[in-house]
């Protein structure tokens, strides 16, 4: 077998026998298959992630014959899709005399009122697949899905793997690949892994490839602004990949909502900011922008697939792309120049203060006086004709004074 | 310090019917002939060791049991005891002895689980059949 194979993808198990953990809940999943009968209960996998969910319905379909057909019910949300997806697949399952077992992941990702009757439809539909096997498995326990999941199948619970059946499984590994760590790397591996063996894995494999010890100085905890300045003076393309991959950030997907801690931490936002913030030509810019355009478009249809594997390959992407035109710059963490990003801020919390003092007075939310009653309000009292994208900071204050004359002039200014 | 068995009953000393009552809603289950308790399937083990802190204020801990062997796995002298919250793990794990036997003999003990499993069930359908016909 090749020996660059990732050891996670090498010891995939192939058997119920070969996972490790939660044995009772693979036991009891296994008797349910093998005695499935026309009618039977679909079956609930619930569990944290890492625990072997996907992994178990993957075992099962293969040890007893059947044809998996996997689908996230977190993208397939509304009934619409449910129905145009499921139904075919059900009515004609056994059509050619395949024998196929349905695995619907994350269906706890489904929402009864805002999927639109997605889950109204799944429990319609597990009630007339009764000749298929079904799977189902979700994260949580709680939630108005699981609830009425849980009335019309099967539950079985999935835990955490102890720690211990990790270092078991850890030295069958190692032994496997005529390996040795040292029992204090053992114990780091099996304690940093948090009962994920994918991770745990992982982790050894790095350890024995390239000679780095433990899991805590993996060597990817290089601070963002260390590792965005290590890739501007990086004398070849595959060093400044080296330290982009070696960095604390990661490419974030903005659709889940940024924090400004996460935005700090996001690669490409960090390469943009040092970017926009650098002295150069504007042709030089807009050659470094369309990059990092490029690998946005990229990033956000990997995280719409929900092919995350596929990020690895954006560091040498970025990397190759932008390597020639992007030396010698430096890190810069905010996106704005100083003075732009001031006066945003001061503009902001004036308008939020005055917003904050008529809402009560007159009735409406403060969302609504900024949009549409400050436009006004700056002509009543400034006596100018102006929208609202021209308020001024003198206008802002001509409102506070007017409003609060104990006030001092120059509020947030 | 008091001991709760994921895997057999055990016994609590009396600790009100106020206590009892919010036990039994948590998930454990009292046998009145043994006058013993037990831990359903799918019970809430953080309630639980909150409940049961309260009451009798002392440590309550969890002990796992032995997927191999049957025995206690041993969770007061474990390497990972610090590192193991076992309100969120399976409650099977191996005892020292078993682990020092290898792999092989989890996967050999595991192979006959699963077999067993299997002939159970073709016993099953094959009983199903003959009373059907």
């Amino acid at each position: 077998m090749n020996a660059q194979t990732m050891w996670v993808e090498r010891y995939r198990p192939r058997s119920m026998v070969e996972m490790v953990g939660n044995e009772d809940a693979r036991l009891e999943a296994y008797r349910w298959l093998a005695g499935f009968r026309h009618g039977d209960r679909p079956l609930l996998l619930i569990g944290p992630p890492g625990t072997g969910k996907t992994t178990m319905a993957k075992v099962l379909a293969s040890e007893f014959g059947y044809e998996l057909i996997e689908l996230n019910a977190s993208d397939e949300r509304t009934k619409e899709r449910l129905e145009s997806l499921l139904r075919p697949l059900i009515e004609n399952a056994n059509i050619h005399g395949r024998r196929v077992l349905l695995f619907l992941d994350e269906v706890d990702g489904l929402h009864g009122t805002y999927d639109r009757g997605g889950l109204s439809a799944l429990l319609s539909i597990l009630n007339d697949a009764s000749s298929v096997p079904v799977i189902m498995a979700a994260n949580s326990d709680a939630g108005e899905v699981i609830k009425e999941l849980k009335k019309v199948s099967k539950v079985v619970r999935m835990k955490g793997i102890p720690p211990r059946l990790l270092l078991l499984y850890l030295g069958h590994v190692l032994a496997c690949e005529g390996k040795s760590v040292s029992i204090g790397d053992m114990l780091r591996l099996v304690i940093g892994c948090n009962g994920d063996v994918r991770s745990m894995l992982n982790s050894a494999q790095s350890l024995v490839g390239m000679g780095v010890h433990g899991v805590e100085p993996m060597g990817y905890s290089t601070p963002i602004g260390s590792a965005i300045n290590g890739f501007f003076s990086s004398a070849s393309v595959e060093e400044a990949i080296d330290a982009l991959s070696r960095s604390e950030g990661s490419y974030s997907d903005p659709s889940f909502g940024y924090d400004g801690e996460r935005r700090r931490l996001d690669k490409l936002n960090a390469l943009f900011s040092s970017i926009v913030n650098a002295r150069m030509d504007v042709d030089r810019m807009a050659r470094l922008l369309g990059a990092l355009s490029c690998a946005d478009l990229l990033i956000a249809r990997v995280n719409r697939l929900r092919a995350w594997r596929m990020l690895r390959y954006i560091d040498g992407i970025i990397a190759r792309s932008i390597f020639d035109d992007s030396r010698g710059l430096s890190y810069n963490q905010y996106d704005l120049p100083y003075n732009i990003s001031n006066r945003i801020h001061g503009e902001g919390r004036m308008l939020r203060m005055i917003a904050g003092m008529l809402a009560p007075r007159l009735h409406e939310s403060r969302r609504n006086i900024i949009a549409y009653y400050m436009p006004y309000i700056v002509h009543l009292l400034g006596g100018k004709s102006k929208g609202t994208g021209d308020i001024s900071l003198d206008d802002l204050n001509a409102i506070a004074k007017g409003l609060n004359p104990d006030k001092r002039d120059g509020m947030g200014a | 310090m008091i001991r709760l068995f994921l895997h057999r009953d055990f016994t609590l000393p009396m600790l009100g019917k106020d206590v009892f009552a919010r036990l039994m809603r948590a998930g454990v289950e009292y046998d009145k002939a043994s006058r013993s308790f037990r831990i359903k399937d799918g019970a809430d083990m953080a309630s639980i060791l909150a409940i049961l802190r309260e009451a009798v204020r002392e440590e309550v801990s969890i002990e796992l049991q032995c997927i191999v062997c049957g025995d206690d796995a041993g969770c007061a002298g474990c390497e990972f005891s610090s590192n193991c919250d076992r309100v969120y793990m399976a409650s099977k794990c191996i005892c020292k002895q078993c682990l020092e036997k290898g792999y092989e003999n989890y996967t050999w003990y595991l192979s006959s689980l699963f077999d067993a499993a299997r002939s159970d069930q073709g016993r099953v359908r094959g009983g199903a059949r003959k009373r059907s016909v």
